[in-house]
This record gives structure tokens, sequence and C-alpha cells, in this order.
């Protein structure tokens, strides 16, 4: 694409950089419409718009009856008036239409479904918003369900996540930055935030470090996310995502920044900390002794997932001594007929579970199920059968794959999926030892990760960071009436968020 | 989030800081340590090891509050650098050496309780490895881990505690404040003198505590008094805990040490518990704890001092490898019986003074710890690899009694072992196991079992145990160490009765001593009272 360029007076010039830019474009459409004609239908003048738009991104019918009908039409026999300024005039008063003088702006308003017009004489072009992009309806979340509360869930329009916000949020202070991002792909982002209760310093270090890099394109939330980072080798996500609206909502009442993107139906949050990672949008629906419970089972349930597999094998392989004799004997018994040891076989399992998850990510849904009964009851049943594995192993990993879908955040239980293997190897070649050491180790490292100066095991580590109130809202999930405060990264003076009348 | 936490500690961040820092080597110094100096007045040493602790704090608070010290100073003048350099290296190797102390107590009761058939090698390769990685995180990553982990520790620490309260005798404390007189009056002065030494070690974490307590936010003296002086107390209490669940005498003649605290496991209601595992989870934190500071403290001065990365990155695998050596050394020397008086001495004569010496000297500590250490040394960790071995849970017989019998037909003291061993037997539908008596004759409880080893298919296993059964205590007193050795982390029943074989009657031995005798622990039993 060229520099910026200026629009040339000469509408001729304009047709034919647009003609040469667009070359090979064969989904671009353009019309040319002779004006000035006088009463017998004769050109007086050579006078002429030129309308150009894409096929597919665009909404034709509104093209046509706001600009090509009038000009074809209702001006036909309009002589010598300044044509500039009947369409701005004409056009003003209904369409969704602004006044470009940059030439390489107009091709990208272009580009993103906007149909550009080109008048003669006129050294600027009209571009009329007729965007009309191919999306999916609002659907149900299928990655984030719940029981109670809303069903909606973003699609990959970021009009549709904005919109979806807004209204939630009838604030006038609720801002939405626009911008574009990936010099090829131009894809649009939105960061959201309400001006005072999000601190500036975050907003500002948000929107640094989304213009940071220079990228060919962004295709996802996810790749923007990862951008983002200040520490690429850090497995553990410092942005929150999410496809529903509620939760982005309630997270920008909270002080916190959400980064929507076009064509991705997640939006990102920051900064995000394990308990935020932990929580759901139902924690906060139903009453609170069942959100706390249910918090109280997602920690176990990342304890189980990185831990689960690790600890049998340290148990069985070093520590004999704790398992009471009865379950110690079923497990000697079940593993009597087996060729291999016992890490190998936590190892095969864990594998074979891993392959399963990912072909049923991979299958269509109709599939999904078939996957499951053939990988979890036909395999799992034969490879018991077959000697290659206990049925104790079968309990641990089942119980390890559950656990980790319990971990509400996909991203964060990937990573807890992953540092199972390392527990396993630890526990492998050094027992407890190896296993505490592990854990311990995994606790040190998230307790030193920060997500945009907060800590993120906020609230249970502080460093240098204040919050008022917070374990209200940690594992233990308070009754609403008792959640006064916002969290510590909110503005302080708009910290408190309940009060009587 | 800053990486440099000058200024920015709270003091509640200080003061979790600090119970955690503190106690456990407290708790060592106070059971492991006091019970060797034996001859003893507990108020007038305490009293001196209160003076001792005074002055040393004193000096490290006006050493840490008054000088200004930094670690990356530019150096112009050659001749100052070159002076920078010696005390630096000084200093390095000194925190290494104490590292190496801690590492050596910290190896031996994780062989004990955890990896007793590892080698030294293999535990303290992959410690200096994560540790290494995690001392790239600062002092604001050690923070926040002591943050993180502090109620996990707290509640476990709780737990530890209401499982042995059942076994707490506190007279065993009479003896511990019971004043004994060493022949001579300059002797029991001397006795005393060099107990109190002991608060040193306990003191030597003081230096690490000063570090943090100068980047309080707003600080005063009375947080560093606050919080030393709970901490002092809770450790304390926790020796006295200890000291009154294994008895006084164990502890000194060195029959029992803290860890013997796992065998003393018992829920409130009289039944046995499992859970050492509690007590392992106590000991990493706290170890890692308490050697991780030194990590920290370590890479902080080489990143400050080297300044190019790749540079510094040699200096910090030159550092671990010199610290490996430390060890190796430092286990040569430790392993006599004299390793805790060699310790105080050294404590005492080199290393206190010279943490007040050297920062003194050197300038100012800023602890702008950046990421540094990258992490693993393959061929090492490979190494370490190879040196697993492990016995899969069903090629092992599981021994649950022992039966000790002195024989009387021998001029050496050989015993009769008798190990009743339940053996997996998958042909039966009634039952997983069946009862084996296997008999040995022998002089030394692991060479039998070794001499099993040799002739079974499978291996001896004895985390079953739970009788030991001897004729009388005479008998059992000579093998007592081996026996306790073994099991210090198990929870096992000594039962003194002849014939047991022959009153079981052919049928289930444990079954018989199920019905018969329950509820006595290892760790409650003294054979010296």
């Amino acid at each position: 694409m060229e520099n910026k360029t200026c629009i040339s007076k000469n509408i001729t010039e304009n047709v034919t950089k647009v003609k040469t830019i667009f070359e090979g474009c064969n989904d671009l459409v353009e019309h040319e419409f002779k004006l000035n004609r006088n009463k017998n239908g004769e050109f007086s003048e050579e006078k002429s718009i030129y309308v150009v738009y894409i096929d597919g991104l665009c909404n034709n019918e509104m093209v046509e009856s706001t600009i090509i009908k009038p000009v074809t039409w209702e001006w036909k026999e309009n002589v010598n008036c300044n044509l500039w300024d009947a369409i701005t005039a004409y056009e003003g008063q209904s369409a969704d239409i602004v006044e470009e003088n940059d030439f390489e702006k107009v091709m990208f308003s272009v580009l993103k479904g906007d149909t550009a017009i080109f008048v003669s004489d006129a050294d600027k072009a009209l571009v009329l918003s007729s965007k009309k992009l191919p999306v999916r309806g609002i659907e149900e979340s299928s990655t984030e369900g719940g029981l109670r509360g809303p069903r909606d869930s973003f699609n990959e329009s970021i009009r549709t996540s904005t919109a979806l916000i807004r209204r939630r949020i009838k604030d006038l202070r609720l801002k939405v930055n626009q911008g574009t991002i990936g010099e090829r792909s131009r894809t649009d982002y939105a960061i959201m935030y309400i001006e005072d209760l999000a601190s500036k310093e975050l907003v500002n270090e948000v929107k640094r470090r989304i213009d940071e890099y220079e990228i060919d394109a962004i295709f996802d939330s996810g790749m923007a996310e990862h951008l983002m980072e200040k520490k690429w080798y850090r497995p553990f996500p410092i942005f929150q995502s999410t496809t529903r609206p509620d939760k982005a909502a309630a997270a920008i009442v909270d002080g916190r920044v959400v980064i929507a993107f076009d064509n991705s139906p997640e939006v990102l949050i920051a900064p995000a900390t394990i308990n935020t990672l932990f929580q759901t949008s139902d924690d906060y629906y139903n009453r609170w002794p069942a959100a706390t419970f249910a918090r109280m089972i997602r920690y176990i349930a990342a304890f189980i997932a990185v831990g689960l597999p690790g600890f049998y094998i340290a148990l069985t392989c070093y520590h004999r001594e704790v398992i009471p004799d009865k379950l110690l004997y079923a497990i000697a018994d079940a593993r009597s007929q087996l060729s291999f040891p016992i890490v190998l076989e936590v190892l095969i399992m864990e594998l074979l579970f891993e392959l399963l998850r990912e072909a049923g990510i991979r299958l269509p849904s109709q599939m999904g199920n078939t996957i499951g009964v053939v990988g979890g009851l036909i395999v799992g049943q034969s490879a018991v059968e077959a000697g290659i594995v206990s049925t104790m192993v079968v309990i641990v990993v089942a119980l390890t794959a559950i656990a980790s879908f319990a971990i509400p955040n996909e991203v964060f239980g990937s990573v807890f999926r992953l540092l199972k293997f390392f527990t396993i190897i630890a526990a492998a070649f050094w027992g407890l030892y190896g296993f505490l050491l592990t854990m311990l180790a995994l606790v040190y490292v998230l307790a030193s990760v920060n997500s945009f100066g907060v800590p993120y095991m906020s609230p249970a580590v502080t460093c240098g960071y204040e919050e008022v109130e917070g374990n209200r809202d940690f594992i233990l999930r308070e009754p609403i009436s008792k959640l006064r405060f916002r969290p510590g990264w909110s503005q302080p003076e708009e910290r408190r968020r309940l009060k009587r009348k | 989030m800053n990486d440099n936490l000058m200024g920015q500690l709270t003091y509640k961040q200080f003061f979790k800081a600090v119970l955690l820092m503190f106690p456990a080597v407290g708790m060592y110094a106070f059971t492991m340590i006091t019970g060797k100096m034996d001859k003893n007045n507990l108020i007038l040493s305490l009293f001196l090891m209160l003076l001792y602790a005074l002055i040393y704090v004193v000096a490290l608070y006006i050493v840490f509050t008054k000088y200004d010290f930094e670690w990356s100073e530019k150096l112009d003048n050659s001749g100052e650098r070159v002076k920078k350099t010696i005390l630096y290296s000084i200093y390095e190797i000194r925190i290494a050496i104490r590292l190496a102390i801690l590492m050596f107590a910290f190896t031996n009761a994780c062989k004990t309780m955890m990896v007793n058939k590892h080698n030294d090698l293999m535990i303290v390769v992959p410690l200096i490895i994560v540790m290494l990685y995690l001392g790239g995180k600062g002092l604001k990553g050690y923070v926040c881990f002591i943050e993180a982990i502090f109620w996990s520790v707290s509640i476990v620490g709780i737990f530890v505690a209401i499982f042995c309260f059942k076994n707490i005798d506190l007279t065993q404390m009479l003896e511990f404040v019971r004043f004994h007189l060493s022949g001579t009056v300059t002797g029991t002065v001397r006795s005393v003198l060099i107990r109190g030494y002991v608060l040193l070690i306990v003191f030597s974490m003081m230096e690490f505590i000063m570090l943090l307590y100068i980047r309080i936010k707003n600080r005063k003296r009375g947080m560093l008094l606050t919080s030393v002086g709970i901490s002092l107390v809770i450790s304390i209490i926790a020796s006295v805990f200890v000291i009154s669940v294994l008895g006084w005498h164990a502890i000194s003649s060195g029959t029992k040490s803290i860890l013997n605290i796992v065998g003393a496991f018992e829920f409130p209601g009289g039944s046995m518990a499992r859970l050492g595992i509690l007590a392992c989870f106590l000991l990493m934190a706290y170890g890692i704890v308490a050697m991780q500071i030194h990590f920290v403290v370590s890479l902080d001065v080489i990143n400050g001092f080297v300044k190019d990365r790749r540079k510094s990155f040699i200096w910090k695998c030159v550092w671990a490898l010199g610290l490996i050596c430390i060890y190796f050394l430092a286990k040569r020397i430790l392993s006599g019986e004299n390793m805790y008086e060699l310790v105080l001495k050294y404590m005492a004569v080199v290393d206190i003074p010279l943490s007040v010496i050297l920062p003194a000297l050197m300038g100012k500590h800023r602890f702008d710890v950046k990421k540094t250490v990258a992490v693993v040394s393959a061929v090492l960790f490979l190494f370490c690899m190879t040196g697993c071995s492990y016995k899969s849970i069903e090629d092992v017989d599981y021994a649950t009694v022992i039966i000790l019998e002195q024989t009387s037909d021998s001029e050496t003291d050989v015993y009769d072992y008798t190990f009743v061993i339940d053996t997996l037997n998958t042909e039966s539908q009634d039952s997983v196991t069946e009862q084996t008596i296997w008999n040995i004759k022998g002089d030394s409880f692991e060479n039998m079992c070794d001499a099993y080893d040799k002739t079974h298919n499978k291996t001896l296993d004895l985390s079953h145990v739970e009788y030991i059964v001897a004729k009388s205590e005479d008998e059992l007193r000579e093998i007592y160490p081996e026996l306790l050795d073994e099991f210090t982390t198990k929870y096992v029943n000594v039962v003194y009765e002849e014939n047991i074989i022959e009153k079981a009657m052919g049928e289930d031995i444990k079954g018989y001593l199920d019905a018969h005798y329950k509820g006595k622990c290892l760790a409650s039993i003294d054979i010296y009272e």
C-alpha cells in the first residue's frame, strides 16, 4: 500500500489509482455515474461520481438506496450546482457518512466493508459506513457454561462484543478506545474500561503494549495476548480470556480493562490473577456457601490436576508406609500381572488421555461422544485387560483429567496439565522429595509472577500491593452485601462499590 | 511491580517472613544442638544466649541502617576494585559455606524422611538447580513465596502439633532445666558458654532478616523487636513441645532426633496417623525458606558486581559448582562426632563476625536482582536420572512383624530374626495376601534384610512393619539404634513377649498382636528411663 496520498480533484486519476490498487481483486464492485445531463438526457459537462466497495463485506441494499438511486434518478436533471455540496447536504441527513481526504484511509475503509464515493472536482471522498460482515449469531458459550446467569456469548464481530458489553453497562464513563493491529490484517481492537474505575497506569500500559509491535496479522485475541506478554517463556497467562459478556462487564466494573478483537469470540481482560482465573460468573449468581464450596473444589482440582499422578508415583514407589494395608495390597494385586513400571504406566495413560483430548477437539462435535466412548471405555477397559495399565492408574488419570477440566479457564488449566508431567518425572526419580520440591518451586514461580503490576497470587501474596478486604472474595466468597470494596487494581478514590442508601 | 523492594515491604510481609525464617532454625538449634551440649543450666545459658544475640542484633542494626553500601557501585580506582573484589569473594565464600552447612542438615533430614536410598549428589544437585533458577526471582520473589506458603505451613504445623499432642510428657522438660555441675566451676562455666553460642546459630538468619527490615515502608524498631521476639518464643515453645514428645534423654544421647516426631503421630483418639507427609512438607518448606535467601543474596551480589549477563551467568555456575564442592567438604568434616561443636565454633568465630564486618566494608546493598539464572545443566540432570532406583510396589514382600531373640549358643552377639511377611497371593479368591515366616540368624538388622533380598525373588519392605517383638528390653537395647534409624518415620509398636509364634498357635501372628497390643508408639518409649 502507498504512503499517505491526497485525493486528486481529477476523478479519472482517482479511478485509475483505485483500479491499479485493486487489480486482480475480482470481488471489488465499482460504479461510475455520469451526471449533469440536460433535459434531453445528454451530458452537458463531464461530471461523475465513482462508487467503490467490496462485495460480501458491504450492505448492497444500503448502497443502492443511499447512493445509487439518488444519484441516478433524483439528480438526473440537477445542473450547475456544486456536486460535492449537494451530496454531502443530502446524504449527511440520513446516512452514516464521513468526509476523508487521505486516499490510503479511504482504501482501508473499503477493505473494512465501507463504501467509498469519489466525486468530480472534489479533493475529498465520502466514506459510507455500509459494513455487513458475515458473522455468526449470538449463541451460548460452548467453553464457559454455567447453570445460572445469561447465556449469550461474544461472536467474531468486534461490534457485537462492544455492544454486548455496552448493553450491560450503561455508563457515560465507559470508554471504548478503538485501533487496528496487524500491518496486513488491520484487525480492529477495542480497549474498554470505565474511566474513573480503571487505573490510568493500567490503561496506558495496555495501550503501550498493544502498540509495541508491528506484526503482519492478528487472527485471534490469543495471538495478541502472547504478543503483549512481557516474558515469553512464562507458561501462565497474564490475561484472562472469556467468551461471556457478563464476565467481561463484571471485570470492567471491577476496574479492569477489556480488550476485544475483531474476528475473535474471546476478549482479553487485564490484569489477571489466579483468583480471577478460578472464578466463574455463576459464583456471583449462586448463594455464597455454594459458590465458596465450588471455589474450594476448583482449588483442590488444580492440585489434583498438577499433582495427583506424581503423588501416586511417589507413594507407590517410595513411601508405601503411608498407604493403608488393604489399599496397598489391592494396588499390588492389580499390578502383579503388568509388565510396565508404574511411571511408564502412568505416562502411557496420561499420553493416551491427551491423545483422546486432542482428537476430541479436532473431530466434529457429533463424533466427540464416540471418541469418549471408544477412548474412555473401550480402550481403557482393553488396556486394563491386556495388562498394560492397572485399574488404579486408570482411576488416577481419570481423576486428574476431570480435575483439569474443573479449572474454569482453559488456558490456565492446560498449563496445569503440562506441569503435571514435571511432577511425574520428579516423583519418579526422587519420590516425595522431588514431588514437594516441584510443587514448592511451582508456588515460588507463581508467587513471583505479576500481571500488570498485580501479584498473580493476590490476595494471598500482597508484595508491594495493597488490597482492601481482598480476602472476602478469594476462596471464601462472602455474601454480595459484604463485598463492599473493589479489588486493589481499581482507582483508590473509587474503591468502594457498595454502600447503604 | 518493581523488582527492587526498597521501601516497599510492609510490616505484615516482614512479620510473615521472619516467622518462617526463624523458628525452624531455632527449633533445630534448641533441640539438636543444645541436646549435644548436655551439661547445662537452662536459665543461665538462655540469659547468655540472649546477651550474645542482643549484641549481634545491635551490631547488625548499626551496619545495615547507618552505612551506605551498594553492591553495584561503580569503581574507577583499580585499587579500590581489587579490594572490593576480594571482599565480595570472601562474602560469597562465606555464604556458600553457611549454605553448605544448612544443606548438610537438610539433606540428612531428607534422607531420613524421604529418600533414604539416594546418595547426596542426587539430592543436592536438583535442589541447587531449582534454587538457582528461583534465585533469579530476587528478594521480591522470595518474600512473595513466603507470603504464598505462610498459611499452609502454619496450618500444617498446627496439624503436626495436634497429632503429637497425645504423646507430650512435660516431665521430660525437668532434665532440660536442671542444673548440672560438670566437675568444676570452670567446667560448668565453659559448658554454659558453649551452649550460649547456640543462639548464634538461631540468630545467623538475623543478617537476612535485617536485609528485609531495611526495606520496610515506614519502619520502626518495634517491628524488628516484635517479629524476632515472637519468632523466638515460637521456636522455644516448639522446641519444648518436641523435647516433651521425644524425651530429653533420647535427644541428648542421639537416639532420637527431631525427625522422630513423625513416629509420634497419633490422632487425638489414639489411632495411628499416617501423615508423615505433613512433616515432610514442613521440612521442605522450611528448608527452602532457610536456604533460598542465601541463593538470592549470593546471586544478587554477582549481578551487582558482574554487569555483563553472560559473564554473570558463568560466575553463577562457578559459584554453584563451588557450593557443591564445599558441601562435600563440609560433609566430610561434619560427619564426625563433634560436628555440632565445629559448626558452633565456625559460626561464632568466623561467620557471625564476618556478617557484620563485610557489609560494613563493602558498601551499599541494593537488591536489584533480575532474571538471571538459566537452569539445567543437562549433563548433571542426566547423571541424576541414572541414579533413579525404586522398587515396584508388587515386587516387594511386606514384613508386618519382626521378632528378635538373642541366641545363647554363640559367643558373639548374634540375634535370631524372625520376619512375619505378607506375600501376595494372586491365586486365592479369599485373601489377597498370605502370611509367611522367615527366620535367620545374624549380627545386624541391615545384613539380615540384605540376606532376604539375596535369597528371594522379591525384596523385603519394612514400610508396613507394625510390631517389633523382643523377649525383653535388654535384648532390644543392643539393636535399638539400628531399628530407630529404620523406623524414624514409621509408626511401630514395640512388644516385649516370649514365644509369640507358639502363642499364636499357627494363626495370624499380626492378628494375635493386634488383639493384645495396640497404642504403644516407638517414639514414646525411652529405653534409658
